[in-house]
C-alpha cells in the first residue's frame, strides 16, 4: 500500500508554513535566538529554534485559544496549516478523518510547572487547566475539538521514535479502511530542562568563559510541529508525492536492511549514533544529507525530514546539508551542495535509542501534479 | 470498515492492587474484596485523604524492586513475564519470529521527567540525559530491551484510553501481518502528579469509589499492568497455541467536545462502537456482558448510561473499578484481562460499591455476581481529551 501526502503544515524556527520551510532549504537557515533563564546554579543562556504559532489566530478566534498553551498552540498551527495547504479546511471535504499525534516529549513545560506545585508543595493547589494541559494527549485532544472531528484520535510518545510509529499508524487505519484521511504529525517543544540538557553538553560552565556565537553554536534546540494529511494514494493525484514504505523495528545488532534508494536524509536528533553503525547501515556511494540546522534538535525531526523529502521531490534536487549538520556526518558522504536528484526514492532514516531504526520511502508517486 | 480476523489471545499476565496473577484477581473479584488505603510511596499534600489502590509490594520479586528501573517497568514486565508462563512459551525459542510490542502507559511517560526536574533541583546531573529518561521511564522499551524484540513498537499515551488501544493497534499489525506475535497492553504506577492532578480537577473520591451509585463522589486511583500475547493463525497452529480469547474488534473516535469532560449525548463512544462492530460480524445482541470505564465520576458514569440504555438495554454490565482503582494507561488491558476471564468462568463479579440506583442515569451494574450466557463481550475505556476505546473481545478455544 503507498500512501499519498495531500498537504503539509510545518512551523519551526525557520517560520510559518511550507514555503517558509522551502525558503530556508533554498538560502539560509534561521539562526535561532537566545533564551535565559535561571537555574540552580546561576542564569544560562541557550540558543534555541522556536517557533511562533500566532498564525493561530487565522484559524480560531483568540477567546478559544485564552486555556491554550504553547506547546498546544504550535501542534495546532501546523495542524490548520497542513488541511489549509491540502485545500480541507472545509469539514465536510475531509470525509472521516483520523488524526495522530506524535511527541518525543510531550507537554514537557506544563509537566514541570505542575511537577513544582506537586513535589515542592505540601500546601498543593494546582492548576486544572495545567494539569490537563500537562496530559501527554492534550495536543491531539484540541486538534479534534477545535476542528470537530470525533475520528479517531491517538498520540504516541517513543522518544525518537515516535513520528515514525505515528506514520505506521496512519498506514495500518487507512490499511483498514478505518478512515479515508490522516492527519498525522509531530511536535515537540523546547523546555527549560532540555535546555539546560543542551547547555551541559555544549556550552561551558565557566561563568567567565565567553559565550559562542550563534552562527559557531552546535545544532540547537529546536521546537515545533509539522504535519501531513495523507490518504490511500490510487485516488488521487498527490501534492507532495507518496510514502512507499514505513519501517520500525528494534535490531540490536545492525540498524537493519536499508532499502535502495537515490538519496538519504539521515534525521540525527537526539543522539549520536557512532559512525561505524551509521556508515554500516547506508549503501556507498549514496547522496547522505541532514538538516537539523533547519529545525532544531528535537525528537521529532523525522516529521520535517518527510517534509524536506518532499520538497526535494518538488524541485529535482537535493538540498544541501546546512554548516551545523552533525560534524560525524560528514564522514559518510554528507552532501555539502545542492545536488540533481538521483533516480530512486528518497530514504529518511532514522537511528533510535535502544538499537531501534526507522525509515520510509518517499517518491513522486505516479499521477505527480 | 475492513473486517479483522480473530486476533488470538494467546497469554494474559495481570497484576493489580485485587492480585499478582488473573486468577488471583478473579478471585478476589468474585469474594468481594477490596483494599483501598492512603498511598504509602509518596508524601500526600496537606488535606489529602484520597484513598488509592496500591499493588503491594509483596506482590513483586523481592530482587526485581532492588533495580533502579521504574515501578511502572517493574509492573509490565511483571506482567509480560506471566503472560508467557500462561502461554507456555519460552521467548528464547522464538527469536527467529518478528516479535512487536505496544503498550499504553500515562505515567510511563512523565516520569522521567520527575527525573530531569529532580536533578535540576539538586544540581545533580547524572541522570538528565533525555536517553536515560526514556530509558528509566518507557515499559515499552523495557520490554522490549528484556526480551530482545525485533518488530514494530510503539507506546500509546492516549491518556485513560492508552492500554485499549494498545491492545487495538497490536491486534491489526497482526491482521495485517506484520508481526508473528505481539506483547500488548499497558502499565502505569501511582503517582504524586496524578494524584494531585485529579484533586484538581474534583474528582477525587475521599472514600471507596462507588461506580453508577447515587452517591458517587468521583475514582479512586490504582496502578498496575496487563499484558497480551497475541498471536498470528500461523503461529498458533504451528506451536499448537490454545487460545485463552479474541480481539475481534476494535474501535476508537474521540468527543470534539471538552477536554476534560465526556460528551453528554456520547457520540464519541457511539461512534467507537460502531467501528468496532463494523469490524465484525456480530451485533449488540451477541453480547453477553460489558464491561464499563465505570469510574465512578458523575460525568462518566452518566455518559456510559446514556449510551448503555440507547444500544445494549437488558445487557449486564459491570465495572471493577471498585476493586482496582482506576489504573490509567493500564485500565483497558486490565480490565480485558478481567473480561476475558469472565467469559472463561461464564459469570461476572458485582460491581463493588454500587449500592444505590441514580433515577436520574438509570443504569444499574451488577449487584451481586451474575452468570452469563455467550462468548462475546464488550470492554471499553474512556478518556481525557475525549477518547473512547471498545474492544469486543471473544471467548478463549480452537478457533472453529
Amino acid at each position: 500500500m503507498k500512501v499519498a501526502i495531500l498537504g503539509i503544515g510545518a512551523l519551526g524556527g525557520f517560520g510559518s508554513g511550507i514555503a517558509a520551510l522551502e525558503q530556508a532549504l533554498a538560502q539560509t537557515p534561521p539562526i535561532g535566538q537566545w533564551v535565559d533563564f535561571d537555574t540552580t546554579q546561576g542564569p544560562i543562556r541557550v540558543p534555541g529554534l522556536l517557533a511562533d504559532p500566532s498564525a493561530l489566530a487565522n484559524y480560531m478566534p483568540k477567546r478559544t485559544l485564552r486555556r491554550m498553551d504553547h506547546n498546544n498552540r504550535v501542534a495546532l498551527t501546523a495542524a490548520f496549516l497542513a488541511l489549509g495547504d491540502a485545500g480541507l479546511l472545509e469539514k465536510k471535504e475531509r470525509g472521516r478523518l483520523g488524526i495522530i499525534v506524535a511527541t518525543g516529549y510531550g507537554a514537557t513545560c506544563n509537566n514541570f510547572d505542575f511537577q513544582h506545585l506537586s513535589i515542592d508543595g505540601a500546601d498543593f493547589c494546582g492548576s486544572p487547566t495545567r494539569f490537563s494541559n500537562s496530559v501527554h494527549n492534550a495536543a491531539a485532544a484540541y486538534i479534534s475539538i477545535a476542528l470537530g472531528e470525533n475520528g479517531p484520535n491517538h498520540s504516541i510518545s517513543h522518544l525518537d521514535m515516535s513520528f515514525p510509529a505515528a506514520i505506521m499508524t496512519a498506514f495500518q487505519w487507512l490499511r483498514e479502511d478505518r478512515v479515508d484521511k490522516v492527519l498525522v504529525g509531530g511536535t515537540d517543544e523546547f523546555c527549560k530542562a532540555v535546555a539546560y540538557k543542551w547547555h551541559c553538553d555544549h556550552m561551558t560552565s565557566e561563568p567567565d568563559d565567553p559565550i559562542l556565537p550563534l552562527e559557531a553554536a552546535p545544532p540547537m534546540v529546536g521546537e515545533g510541529a509539522c504535519f501531513f494529511v495523507l490518504s490511500p494514494a490510487p485516488d488521487i493525484t498527490p501534492a507532495y508525492g507518496v510514502i512507499q514504505r514505513i519501517e520500525i523495528e528494534r535490531n540490536s545488532r545492525h540498524p537493519g536492511n536499508l532499502p535502495p534508494a537515490g538519496a538519504y536524509i539521515v534525521s540525527a536528533d537526539t543522539s549520536p549514533y557512532p559512525i561505524e553503525v551509521l556508515r554500516s547501515a547506508l549503501p556507498d556511494h549514496a547522496a547522505v544529507t541532514s538538516y537539523p540546522c533547519i529545525y532544531g534538535v528535537m525528537p521529532v525531526g523525522a516529521a520535517f525530514d518527510l517534509a524536506i523529502a518532499t520538497l526535494c521531490l518538488k524541485h529535482g534536487k537535493i538540498f544541501a546539508s546546512k554548516p551545523q549538520g552533525p560534524p560525524h556526518l560528514k564522514k559518510v558522504g554528507k552532501a555539502e551542495g545542492d545536488i540533481p536528484l538521483p533516480n530512486g526514492p528518497i530514504c529518511c532514516f532514522q537511528l533510535g535509542i535502544g538499537g531501534t531504526s526507522s525509515w520510509f520511502l518517499v517518491d513522486r508517486g505516479t499521477h505527480t501534479a | 470498515m475492513k473486517p479483522l480476523l480473530p486476533v488470538a489471545v494467546v497469554g494474559i499476565g495481570c497484576i493489580c492492587a485485587p492480585g499478582p496473577t488473573l486468577d488471583e484477581c478473579m478471585d478476589a473479584l468474585f469474594a468481594g474484596h477490596r483494599h483501598p488505603s492512603l498511598p504509602t510511596r509518596f508524601p500526600i499534600p496537606n488535606g489529602f485523604s484520597f484513598p488509592v489502590f496500591e499493588v503491594p509490594d509483596t506482590y513483586l520479586p523481592t530482587t526485581a524492586q532492588d533495580t533502579v528501573a521504574q515501578r511502572t517497568n517493574l509492573l509490565a514486565l511483571n506482567a509480560a513475564d506471566q503472560a508467557f508462563q500462561d502461554a507456555g512459551l519460552e521467548f528464547d525459542t522464538l527469536s527467529h519470529l518478528r516479535v512487536g510490542v505496544c503498550l499504553g502507559t500515562n505515567v510511563g511517560g512523565s516520569l522521567g521527567n520527575e527525573n530531569l526536574f529532580q536533578d535540576l533541583n539538586t544540581k545533580d546531573k547524572s541522570h538528565i540525559s533525555p536517553i536515560d529518561r526514556f530509558r528509566v521511564s518507557n515499559p515499552t522499551a523495557a520490554l522490549m530491551e528484556t526480551y530482545h524484540t525485533n518488530g514494530p513498537f510503539q507506546t500509546v499515551v492516549n491518556a485513560c484510553s492508552a492500554g485499549n488501544d494498545a491492545i487495538g493497534i497490536a491486534a491489526g499489525w497482526i491482521d495485517a501481518g506484520w508481526c508473528d506475535l505481539v506483547l500488548a497492553g499497558g502499565a502505569d504506577e501511582l503517582y504524586q502528579v496524578t494524584y494531585v492532578g485529579f484533586k484538581s480537577l474534583f474528582i477525587n473520591a475521599d472514600a471507596p469509589c462507588q461506580p453508577f451509585d447515587l452517591n458517587r463522589k468521583g475514582l479512586n486511583l490504582g496502578e498496575g499492568a496487563a499484558i497480551f500475547l497475541l498471536a498470528s493463525p500461523a503461529l498458533c497452529q504451528r506451536l499448537n497455541l490454545v487460545p485463552r480469547g479474541y480481539v475481534l474488534g476494535y474501535g476508537a473516535a474521540a468527543d470534539a467536545y471538552h477536554f476534560t469532560h465526556p460528551r453528554p449525548d456520547g457520540a464519541g463512544l457511539h461512534r467507537a462502537l460502531d467501528d468496532a462492530f463494523a469490524q465484525t460480524d456480530l451485533t449488540p445482541q451477541d453480547i453477553a456482558f460489558i464491561n464499563v470505564h465505570g469510574t465512578g465520576t458523575q460525568g462518566n458514569d452518566r455518559v456510559e448510561a446514556t449510551v448503555l440504555n440507547a444500544r445494549f438495554a437488558g445487557t449486564p454490565f459491570v465495572s471493577t473499578k471498585g476493586y482496582t482503582g482506576h489504573t490509567l494507561g493500564a485500565a483497558g488491558p486490565v480490565e480485558a484481562a478481567f473480561t476475558l476471564a469472565c467469559l472463561q468462568r461464564q459469570q461476572i463479579p458485582r460491581t463493588a460499591g454500587f449500592n444505590t440506583p441514580d433515577p436520574e442515569i438509570s443504569a444499574v451494574p451488577t449487584t451481586e455476581n451474575y452468570p452469563i450466557d455467550g462468548t462475546v463481550a464488550i470492554s471499553q475505556t474512556l478518556a481525557f481529551g475525549g477518547s473512547n476505546s471498545v474492544l469486543i473481545l471473544g471467548k478463549g478455544g480452537p478457533l472453529s
